[in-house]
């Protein structure tokens, strides 16, 4: 393994024990419990957001199946009284079938359009649950959403999951199973033709590929995703409510992909790490109440306008720089025969 | 009250609602159209126009004079966020940048206003106060005002771009980018403009929406998106497109929760433009 491989690996077994003592090293604080499973919740939500942009398409409208998500949910435990794991998978299926539905006329769309029509989906979905009164509680929303319940777990014992420290642990496990699975679905052969239709999406078109069948298909994961995190959601803050300045509103939209943009879209961990920073960030500025959606806006401004591969792009923007700086020199010093291979090594990607 | 009163009342109201969201959507169908953006902050123009207006009016400036300040203001503001923020840079996707860049700013001038002048709801001036009766209909004059102000300045759009030289060369600007530069047009030049345009109208749309209901710092993005839908709906850069989507758009919201609840009025636009997108992908009256 080399020298950076394993820097990598110690730098996951480290995150890896940090999100699994991370409750326990904090005392059993619930606040920032209550913070780290909010933020693994929305790592998902990002990371789904981030899936559609590998065909090239931004997606405004993940709270939507959210809301579906966390609704679905809701009803079929407290209602239904289903048992929480087959509720959560039902769930997320709805959100995936309710995606497919949308995707075929969604799709036939491209760019602009697209993100359009997706926020419209959103907002759609969150009047639904504000005005359809019989069944989603209206304005006031759904109360008492359960949670997983007792469980006994071996060699551990009978753990009351309603707990937050302890859901946390279920939440996680569930959020790292989905991160893995679109991790591999990127790298499988389903990811290539995704990459094919992003890089042009007619001539992927042209060699074979059935554009609007991956399309959809990575459109539905996307809704399937945000779905389960929906799902998720609910059993954990126990209420749901419809309201614009919650987290089904049009705002949230625009915060996960503030995450995704200040991580950096164009890497898998991008989410994870925008995510994560701007959450601590949100929590150290709280104090300053109504100022800090100016920070957060000021922030994907200036991350969008200086640094576009987001934070975990930078190493890779800074060597850029470093090349163009060494390439200016040795354009001034060296002969001319010199200045065209410069030129040749300028063309090799690594800048943008 | 009487069911066709109860009709009259509910469409006239849609009408009203409708020809407000035109105007979002006449000034959206400019900017998308010539700079090839998405602007999310449009709505935030809308509530902005809407807040200069109230606080002018605090200063003692009659209404309507108030109106003309805040859509010169909103313009020049327009021409400052295109220069500063949206104009095209080589390397940068304009689709992800402006998207972000336009809900950054969101974030920031929302909450602006909500440190300037708090986060409870405020009222405007009436545009013209009391009511007339109309076939046992009570129809409120305000209402009346909102639709002559949003025909009179989509009349003046029409002209402007079919007649005036800035408007034609918008038109082959947003036609052909590359071509009309060619011509020696400038197409920053032509994006400043199409900023300047939209904002006045978000403006507009803003105060007089602000004067008919009431305005408070997240009033914007309920009727920013109708606008976009109007796009969709009724085709890019088409105007007598972005009027009949605008109406479809009002009467559902005027007169589907009266009759068929609130519920059905909110899923009605989706249904619609998933309809539309099916037989006609590119709206209703556009065209590539």
């Amino acid at each position: 393994m080399s020298k950076r491989g394993a820097a990598k690996s110690l730098l996951w077994v480290a995150i890896f024990f940090v999100v699994i003592f991370m409750p326990k090293m904090l005392g059993g604080n619930q606040y920032w419990v209550t913070v780290l499973a909010l933020l693994a919740i929305n790592v998902l939500l990002v990371s789904s957001l981030r899936s559609v942009t590998l065909i090239n398409e931004i997606s405004l409208g993940q709270v939507g199946f959210v809301v579906i998500g966390a609704y679905v949910h809701a009803t079929l435990m407290m209602k239904a009284h289903l048992h929480f794991w087959p509720s959560l998978i039902i769930s997320a299926l709805v959100a995936a079938l309710i995606g497919l539905i949308l995707a075929y006329p969604f799709l036939k769309v491209r760019g602009i359009y697209f993100s359009i029509l997706t926020l419209l989906t959103a907002e759609t979905f969150r009047l639904v649950a504000y005005y359809w009164t019989k069944v989603t509680g209206g304005s006031l929303g759904l109360t008492g959403v359960p949670g997983p319940g007792k469980e006994s777990i071996p060699f551990v014992g009978v753990v009351d999951f309603n707990k937050p420290g302890n859901y946390y642990y279920i939440a996680i496990v569930i959020i790292a199973v989905a991160l893995l699975i679109l991790y591999y679905l990127e790298r499988a052969y389903i990811g290539f033709q995704w990459r094919a239709i992003k890089d042009d999406n007619t001539l992927a078109g042209a060699v074979g590929i059935n554009v609007i069948g991956y399309k959809t298909v990575n459109f539905v994961i996307a809704a399937f995703m945000a779905g389960l995190s929906g799902a998720v959601f609910a059993s954990f803050q126990h209420n749901l409510s419809p309201d614009s300045t919650s987290r089904f509103g049009v705002t949230m939209s625009i915060y996960l992909l503030v995450y995704m943009v200040v991580g950096g879209k164009d890497y898998f961990t991008g989410p994870l790490l925008g995510t994560a920073v701007l959450t601590l960030l949100s929590e150290e500025t709280r104090r300053l109440e109504q100022y800090q959606p100016m920070i957060i806006g000021g922030i994907a401004i200036i991350v969008m306008i200086f640094m576009p591969m987001g934070l975990v792009g930078l190493p890779r923007q800074f060597t850029g720089w470093r090349r163009a700086r060494k390439m200016r020199t040795l354009e001034r010093t060296a002969p001319p025969t010199a200045g065209a291979t410069g030129m040749a090594a300028g063309d090799s990607p690594g800048e943008a | 009250m009487s069911s066709t009163a109860l009709w009259l009342q509910s469409v006239i109201n849609g009408i009203a609602l409708g020809w407000l969201y035109v105007l979002m959507a006449l000034g959206l169908t400019l900017i998308l159209s010539i700079m090839g953006i998405l602007q999310l902050a449009h709505g935030e123009i809308y509530m902005l126009g809407a807040f200069t207006v109230y606080y002018f009016v605090g200063k003692g400036v009659g209404l309507y004079p108030s109106i003309a300040i805040s859509m010169v203001v909103l313009a020049v503001f327009g021409v400052i966020l295109e220069r500063g923020l949206f104009r095209s840079r080589p390397g940068r996707d304009p689709v992800l940048s402006s998207i972000v860049i336009s809900t950054g700013l969101t974030l920031i001038l929302a909450s602006a206003v909500v440190v300037g002048f708090g986060l409870y709801t405020k009222s405007l001036p009436y545009l013209w106060p009391g009511s007339f009766k109309l076939a046992g209909a009570t129809v409120p004059k305000d209402r009346l005002v909102a639709i002559g102000f949003s025909v009179v300045a989509l009349l003046l759009i029409y002209a402007f771009l079919k007649r005036t030289r800035l408007g034609l060369a918008m038109v082959a600007s947003a036609q052909n980018r590359e071509g009309s530069f060619l011509k020696g047009i400038n197409p920053n030049v032509m994006s400043m403009s199409a900023m300047a345009i939209g904002c006045a109208l978000a403006a507009l749309a803003g105060t007089l929406a602000g004067s008919i209901l009431q305005i408070q710092p997240y009033m914007g993005g309920l009727p920013m998106i109708k606008g976009l839908v109007i796009i969709v709906l009724g085709g890019l850069g088409s105007i007598p497109g972005a009027v009949i989507g605008g109406l479809i758009l009002g009467l559902i919201d005027g007169v589907v929760p009266v009759f068929g609840g609130a519920a059905a009025a909110a899923i009605a636009p989706l249904v619609i433009v998933v309809l539309v997108l099916l037989f006609r992908p590119k709206g209703l009256l556009g065209h590539e």
